[in-house]
């Protein structure tokens, strides 16, 4: 089989943990990132030390330090490819809290991080012709954009707040492949629908906590969804819409995700706020 | 096609806004809100690249302005320089926020003399400096938003000169704004307990339990409505019924009774 080169957020714990798990048995070159150096060692440590996994530290939070860590993600492949970029890192927390551009922490942990760590590693992907995924969710489906107030700040609710970073999940991903897809790389998404994991715990308290920890456990063992993913990497690329995967399946997401107008507005508002 | 929802007209004031400790969570925050206002502003912080850093990103209307200065506001040739800069420029201010401030948690007694002096230093020194010289640079109404602490209606043990300072900004507030009343100048404090600015603040929140979930207000809403009360001429605003209801009930209780009952409370959280 044909090892790639791989980088993974959110490896933590979930999704993003289960996927390297499965990654670092095949022997594939995995990039991990993780919050801090505490976590990833951690896992790290817990996965059995593979040889053919490293972790690397990036504070998704701040655009300086994906800046900074792209960086240190390319010194780690010599043949200065990435076949695939994979996005599982993600947060929801409670309260509104920002980070030192004053962004609302979804819309840059969920979105305007994926956005700027694949565009810093645009060069390697390019280069190896591969394929960018992205986690989305079926919550996006009842989810619009306000582009005058993209961060929430006028009324901040975590599961709109959650939603509106899926949908940009998936505009984000069109809009991607409308700009490189010439250049032969694709962005992909996974719905992984409901998965048994801490996402909505971590960070959030009292009832809303409560919910999770309950609703979690209805929800798929972490390492079933993995393979929804390690089936689009394994797979011949597949340029045709929808770019969408659930269940292994295309599915078409939401009208207002695919609309170019609206994703092309979007791109070019959160390309400003990355630079 | 689907359509944007939440349209919204913004225009550009002619007013100007100085925001001290810009760079900070609620410092941002009050930024944010001010430019979406329309003000002018003139921003403050201590670390000029992390200020530039913010304000760099800021989504700015047509001839909207931001200036800012390195400035730690105990030091009073660097908060000159800003009023020079004023004066020479022909600034105006129509709202002062003073917003910077310095905390230290814990034992008195183990808290370093820099600690100690800067809490006094910043907090009440610093902004008095900037309520001083405003008045020189002020526009026809000058409207001035102090960031005090709910801790200011406390004598509280383990934050004993914060505590002390925000309680000199609450008084100062209360009777400058009846020197001050014929001057067209209107002071608001603004008194929160805790916010959450940023994850390291969530998790003290969480070890608060119930009563923190409870008391905690998103910091965006307080931003806006400290504003917009501050426009109305309120003097004191605390945000969250239930703080405002606790501190009723404990205004009731003896003084001495109600330090050793926060000293045994706060106690648990540094040992």
């Amino acid at each position: 089989m044909y090892l790639k080169n791989i980088v993974v957020t959110g490896t933590t714990s979930g999704i993003g943990y289960a996927i390297v798990k499965a990654l670092a048995a095949r022997g594939d070159h995995v990039v991990a990132v993780t919050l801090n150096d505490a976590l990833g060692s951690k896992a790290y440590q817990s996965l059995g030390s593979p040889q053919n996994v490293s972790f690397v530290s990036i504070d998704l939070s701040s655009n300086q330090a994906i800046e900074k860590g792209s960086h240190k993600i390319k010194a780690l492949f010599s043949n200065q490819k990435i076949d695939v970029l994979i996005h599982c890192a993600a947060i929801v927390p409670q309260y509104y809290i920002t980070n030192e551009q004053g962004y609302e922490m979804q819309f840059q942990v969920n979105h305007l991080a994926i956005m700027n760590l694949t565009l810093n590693l645009l060069d390697y992907i390019k280069r190896a012709e591969g394929i960018v995924i992205a986690t989305s969710s079926r919550v996006h489906r009842s989810a619009t954009i306000n582009f005058d107030d993209l961060m929430l700040r006028k009324k901040y609710f975590l599961f709109s707040a959650y939603k509106k970073s899926k949908l940009a999940n998936v505009l984000f991903a069109y809009e991607f492949n409308r700009r490189y897809s010439k250049d032969h790389v694709l962005a992909y998404l996974v719905d992984p629908r409901l998965v048994n994991t801490r996402i909505a715990e971590t960070n959030t308290r009292g009832i809303i906590r409560l919910f999770w920890s309950i609703r979690r456990r209805f929800g798929q063992d972490p390492n079933a969804v993995a393979s929804y993913f390690l089936q689009l990497i394994d797979q011949e690329k597949n340029d045709q819409e929808p770019y969408y995967y659930k269940y292994g399946k295309q599915v078409e997401p939401s009208n207002y995700g695919k609309d170019e107008q609206i994703a092309k507005r979007f791109w070019e508002a959160s390309e400003k706020l990355i630079k | 096609m689907p359509k944007d929802s939440g349209k919204q007209v913004k225009s550009l004031l002619n007013k100007y806004a100085l925001v001290t400790g810009a760079s900070g969570g609620l410092g941002r925050e009050f930024v944010l809100e001010l430019v979406e206002r329309g003000y002018h502003v003139i921003l403050l912080a201590r670390n000029k690249e992390r200020l530039d850093y913010f304000a760099h990103n800021l989504l700015l209307m047509d001839h909207q302005m931001v200036k800012t200065f390195e400035c730690d506001i105990t030091k009073d040739d660097q908060v000159k320089t800003v009023f020079d800069y004023l004066i020479n420029n022909e600034i105006k201010i129509d709202m002062l926020i003073n917003n910077a401030g310095y905390d230290y948690e814990g034992w008195f007694k183990k808290a370093s003399h820099e600690d100690t002096i800067s809490i006094a230093q910043v907090n009440v020194l610093g902004t008095l400096n900037m309520i001083h010289r405003i008045l020189d640079v002020k526009a026809k109404e000058l409207t001035i938003i102090n960031v005090a602490s709910l801790a200011g209606f406390f004598p509280m043990p383990m934050k004993a000169v914060y505590s002390a300072s925000k309680r000199f900004i609450i008084e100062l507030t209360r009777t400058l704004n009846y020197e001050l009343k014929d001057d067209n100048v209107h002071l608001t404090v603004l008194c929160p307990a805790g916010m959450p600015t940023k994850i390291e603040v969530l998790n003290k929140i969480k070890a608060l339990g119930l009563i923190g979930a409870m008391t905690t207000v998103n910091f965006n809403i307080v931003v806006k409505k400290t504003i917009d009360k501050a426009l109305k001429k309120k003097e004191i605003y605390i945000p969250g019924w239930l703080n405002v209801f606790m501190l009723k009930i404990s205004l009731l209780i003896p003084r001495r009774r109600l330090v050793k009952k926060l000293g045994k409370k706060w106690k648990r959280t540094f040992e």
